[in-house]
């Protein structure tokens, strides 16, 4: 279920009431400033925390009334207890209850983040690092990705993300240590997920260089035997689940440049993944650390 | 290209990155990445419309020191051309089991590296490199992911966007 702290409210001051309009706050998280209009001021706090929360903490109120936000959402009863969530110049969902909205504000405003975040570049993939070398595993939703960090994580790696391996210029790779999305018996979305620690882990708060990246798929039985590519052929393997790609190309591969050029890439399938985890915990320490 | 024989790269609509040994180019009319090896990407790089296509394999005889068959430029050329990497199409020199033929000719009697183009298409939003499930049994999983159909199709336990 969704639980929303009560913390982040004290951060915010600078909401402001719009004549006839309701309230509106404006964020800013990775760059990017976020506006954000309700009719009713409890609502705009629950929606604040949820977004800081969904971006671990990473967002910071603006005046309202000065800045300028780049992406705009609605967010307002219908009728009854059923709410409209619309994305300004985009498109406006149907009615749904007020669980189903924030859900879906969520998910909207993370994509909106990982497309447009400035000086980050967010690439589909779980991450964990042990002995300061990240491993970076791509995958689209679905494909795993979530179970192996699970697994790694038990073989005592330090988690960095389950979702998006986080580039910066630097060529390092940040924290988005949200909680992991596994489902835990019941309905399942993104703020539903499993904190590290239960699974007995620890989650990073340093970036780190990205020793390796590991490309696979899941296939029954099979044995983890990976061709090395070199850098670009890994590079260009890593281009389909890096989100702002198609939208600033010229920053991404740079950034991928930076972060991969000298990672040890790694290509093959994978049968289970506590299997796998235990060989990168080998592989890791045999070869990535110095 | 207009004349063949001096073929021209292609410059617009292009993002490229030199990585040791390899050239990533990234074309933004098709979100395709291509990885062009070393030597790939010295053909590529001497097409300037100027230089001849055995001009070129000279020009690579003298910068790796060892003799460059014309052949060889070709084929670079042939996978530059199915790239969409030079300035305009032509036909390919080599095809099919010719194409065979001189890989194998030109791999025995080449001391460098064949050349190799590799290519893979981005897809074209961040979503689209979703999987088109609805996990939760939701729409709203499928609104989401612009690139699938819209509704959730939870019969038999499928939860796929249909």
């Amino acid at each position: 279920m969704l639980e929303l702290g009560s913390s982040e409210s004290q951060a915010v001051s600078d909401f402001r009431c719009t004549d006839g309009e309701g309230v509106k706050f404006v964020f800013e998280a990775y760059g990017i400033l976020v506006g954000v209009t309700t009719d009713d001021l409890e609502l705009s706090r629950k929606l604040f925390e949820i977004s800081n929360r969904a971006m671990l903490g990473k967002c910071r109120v603006l005046d309202a009334s000065n800045a300028k936000a780049e992406h705009e959402f609605v967010i307002k009863k219908s009728s009854g207890d059923k709410f409209e969530l619309t994305s300004v110049g985009e498109y406006t969902t149907g009615s749904g209850d007020l669980r189903e909205t924030l859900e879906l504000f969520v998910r909207i405003l993370r994509l909106k983040v990982s497309q447009f975040a400035k000086n980050w570049v967010f690439v589909h993939a779980g991450v964990v690092s042990w002995d300061g070398k990240a491993i970076i595993i791509p995958g689209n939703s679905g494909s795993g990705k979530t179970t192996l960090v699970a697994e790694c994580v038990k073989q005592g790696a330090l988690y960095f993300s389950d979702e998006y391996a986080v580039l910066a210029p630097d060529g390092f790779v940040y924290p988005f240590a949200r909680a992991l999305s596994i489902t835990n018996g019941g309905r399942k979305w993104s703020e539903d997920g499993i904190p590290v620690e239960k699974l007995g882990g620890r989650a990073a708060t340093e970036p780190v260089e990205v020793g390796a990246v590991v490309l696979t798929k899941y296939e029954p039985g099979a044995a983890w035997r990976p061709e090395r590519l070199t850098p670009g052929n890994g590079i260009i393997e890593v281009i389909p689940h890096t989100i702002p790609m198609t939208i600033d190309a010229d920053f991404s591969l740079k950034v991928l440049k930076s972060a991969l050029s000298r990672a040890i890439i790694l290509k093959g399938v994978r049968g289970e993944a506590s299997d796998l985890a235990a060989e990168l915990y080998l592989f890791s320490y045999n070869k990535l650390t110095t | 290209m207009n004349n063949p024989q001096y073929p021209i790269a292609r410059k617009n609509g292009l993002v490229v990155q030199e990585v040791p040994d390899e050239v990533l180019v990234y074309d933004l009319d098709t979100n395709k990445a291509h990885c062009l090896n070393k030597t790939a990407a010295a053909v590529w790089q001497s097409c300037d419309g100027k230089t001849s296509v055995p001009e070129i394999a000279k020009f690579l005889s003298s910068e790796m020191g060892t003799k460059v068959d014309d052949d060889l430029v070709w084929l670079a050329i042939d996978q530059l051309n199915e790239s969409a990497l030079l300035e305009s199409q032509a036909e390919p020199k080599f095809q099919g089991q010719g194409r065979r033929d001189a890989i194998r000719k030109i791999g025995i009697a080449s001391m460098i590296a064949l050349p190799i183009v590799a290519s893979l298409v981005a897809p074209k939003s961040a979503m689209a490199s979703t999987s088109c499930r609805c996990d939760n049994g939701q729409n709203l999983d499928c609104q989401l992911q612009p690139s699938c159909p819209a509704t959730c199709n939870t019969s038999g336990g499928l939860n796929l966007c249909q």
